[in-house]
């Protein structure tokens, strides 16, 4: 018995230290996105939060989109996801979207990166490529009459700010125009890997990696936001500066290699 | 008998004229498409994706027609586009909307759309697709929302059949609402006008019309170019800031040198288009003329043609010519046009 434990613990290992590595086969990446603000996990609508402005505040509606995701493995080759496959509208009160999973050749990646945003050339799409997440009607993340995705949509209440429902909306979008050059708010958000496990991608297995995802950035990021100054963000205001803010959002916390693949996400 | 017989011979010979006639005026309106004038560019509208058919065009009129867009179901698209003021809403300086609320804005004549790379007076919108979203969801015009528009539309006893047969489906999608208000709106062709029969060579300009065709070559052209009337550009025509502030193309560029410049409308059927101008401040033709040739406010944008010479210098006779070629733009087949009439 001591011995079946032993070879099995060895194999185990083996198995975890020189993987085959196929790249004809494909396996699963699963990106979880976790919120927290500050060191406080995110609670929608019930959670209290401060800012470095001494501001409380809750979170009503936190929704962004991930996109043209990029992976590279340790030798340096870059896949690219394909672009069709490529856009994720993460939204906090739908747990299902808070973990985009990806199939991608197996290997070893050291970085990940991806568009925090909508691209401008996906924003000149005709209207019959635009489906699911990218529907201009449907998931509240369009501007109509000066059209174009809302890259990153934060709401909720504060006592600080100063309208009479209490609130605060910063709708962050602008791709770079059309024809006439505009702010572009989209960030590239590039995530070493290395330091808190390089991602090991296999056939039939599920490599999983978790992000943590800090809200608290978007108040005190490079730049600081006060609610009370800055209530309201859409197309005027300091929306360039909420842009550079979410592009600290994001640190890689840990991978988990290896995973099954429960039946039901295959 | 005999009577009788010739009455029935009447009869018959009168029926077969009446079925002439009614297979004449059936020829008149039969379906032809979308059809590039010869004097016109390309379209920049694609139909690449989604071919314009008889059904999305009757679709798309029906809906452009049908309050069920809005909120309450009391505004349609033709409440401030009316086919007979070549689609704006002659006599409003503003547009208005649900709950019998003001724009800030004059509704645009909806001509010759296919051509157009953007709309709206501030240019915020890129394709035609995307344009009704707009005033849909404006809750100052029609304030409703696309899932209930299609809600509604899903729901109603005649729409999901009329879907079926433009697309194939009877699962409605606001896509699918999208391409038919376009298809309708692209094939508001207006290519009648006299001005449009001196071009085809079968007809040709008075005294008058041809000395302002000349005036207007000179000192129009650059902006409201042949054979659209637009060059489709934003430009600031020194009309100073307006009560509401409407700071146009700024709106949408947040760039300074953006700032009260609009999109130059075409000057295609100005007679039943009145009041004129962005905010539809000015009522008449002759007050526009006026404003190019004395009014013209030195903005800090204000277009470099109009600032060298400040306005454009027009005496009275230069106007009287002028108006006279400006009223060869109207096509009075364009305003009176069944086809584009409410079901």
């Amino acid at each position: 018995m001591g011995v079946l434990c032993l070879s099995t613990l060895l194999c185990g290992c083996t198995k975890n230290k020189d993987i085959q590595i196929d790249d004809k086969k494909v396996g699963q990446v699963k990106l979880k996105f976790d919120h927290i603000v500050g060191a406080k996990k995110l609670v929608l609508n019930d959670g209290t939060y401060s800012n470095n402005s001494n501001e409380t505040f809750n979170i009503n509606i936190l929704k962004y989109f991930v996109s043209n995701i990029k992976f590279t493995k340790t030798n340096g080759e870059v896949f690219t996801i394909p672009k069709e496959e490529s856009f994720f509208l993460i939204n906090a009160s739908q747990s299902e979207s808070l973990q985009p999973t990806l199939n991608i050749p197996e290997g070893e990646y050291q970085t990940l990166e991806f568009n925090l945003g909508v691209d401008s050339l996906t924003n000149t799409l005709p209207v019959e490529k635009r489906a699911g997440v990218l529907d201009v009607a449907t998931n509240g993340m369009y501007w109509d009459w000066n059209s174009g995705y809302i890259h990153f949509k934060i709401e909720g209440t504060s006592a600080a700010s100063p309208n009479a429902s209490k609130s605060y909306k910063y709708h962050i979008g602008f791709f770079g125009g059309y024809e006439t050059r505009t702010v572009n708010n989209n960030r590239v958000i590039k995530i070493d890997l290395t330091k808190a496990g390089i991602s090991k991608v296999q056939e039939n297995l599920s490599s999983d990696i978790h992000l943590m995802v800090d809200i608290g950035k978007v108040f005190d990021g490079p730049n600081s936001m006060s609610i009370a100054t800055t209530p309201m963000v859409m197309h005027s205001g300091p929306h360039s500066d909420i842009a550079d803010n979410y592009a600290t959002m994001f640190t890689h916390d840990h991978t988990h290699n290896f995973q099954k693949i429960a039946n039901n996400e295959k | 008998m005999k009577n009788k017989q010739k009455l029935l011979v009447l009869l018959f010979v009168f029926c077969g004229i009446w079925a002439c006639k009614k297979v004449e005026d059936l020829n008149l309106s039969t379906f032809i498409g979308f059809q590039k004038p010869i004097h016109f560019p390309e379209p920049t509208y694609s139909f690449a994706i989604t071919p314009l058919s008889k059904e999305t065009f009757e679709l798309g009129k029906k809906l452009f027609h049908d309050g069920i867009l809005s909120r309450d179901n009391t505004i349609s698209c033709a409440s401030c586009h009316v086919s007979q003021n070549a689609f704006t809403h002659h006599g409003h300086d503003v547009s208005h909307g649900i709950d019998d609320q003001l724009g800030i804005r004059n509704s645009s004549a909806l001509i010759n759309l296919a051509w157009s790379n953007s709309f709206f007076w501030d240019g915020g919108v890129q394709q035609l697709d995307l344009a009704p979203m707009v005033p849909i969801h404006n809750p100052i015009e029609m304030d409703e929302t696309m899932e209930n528009v299609v809600k509604k539309l899903q729901a109603h006893q005649q729409y999901p059949a009329l879907f079926q047969k433009a697309f194939g489906t009877s699962t409605i999608n606001s896509t699918q609402v999208f391409k038919a208000l376009s298809h309708f709106m692209v094939m508001l062709v207006s290519v009648n006008s006299k001005y449009d029969k001196v071009q085809r060579k079968e007809a040709s300009f008075t005294t008058a019309e041809e000395n302002g065709y000349k005036i207007f070559q000179s000192k129009c052209n650059s902006c409201h170019r042949e054979p659209l009337f637009t060059d489709h550009s934003f430009r600031d025509n020194g009309l100073g800031i307006n009560i509401v502030k409407d700071l146009g193309r700024y709106e949408i560029t947040l760039r300074e040198e953006d700032k009260l410049k609009f999109k130059v409308p075409t000057l295609r059927n100005l007679k039943y288009t009145a009041p004129y101008m962005h905010d539809g401040s000015i009522y008449t033709l002759e007050g526009v003329l006026k404003h190019y040739a004395k009014e013209v406010q030195q903005t800090a944008n204000l277009d470099p043609i109009l600032k060298e010479n400040n306005g454009i210098p027009l005496d009275q006779k230069e106007m009287q010519d002028l108006l006279a070629f400006l009223n060869t733009l109207n096509d009075e087949s364009f305003v009176n046009n069944k086809l584009f009439m409410q079901p």
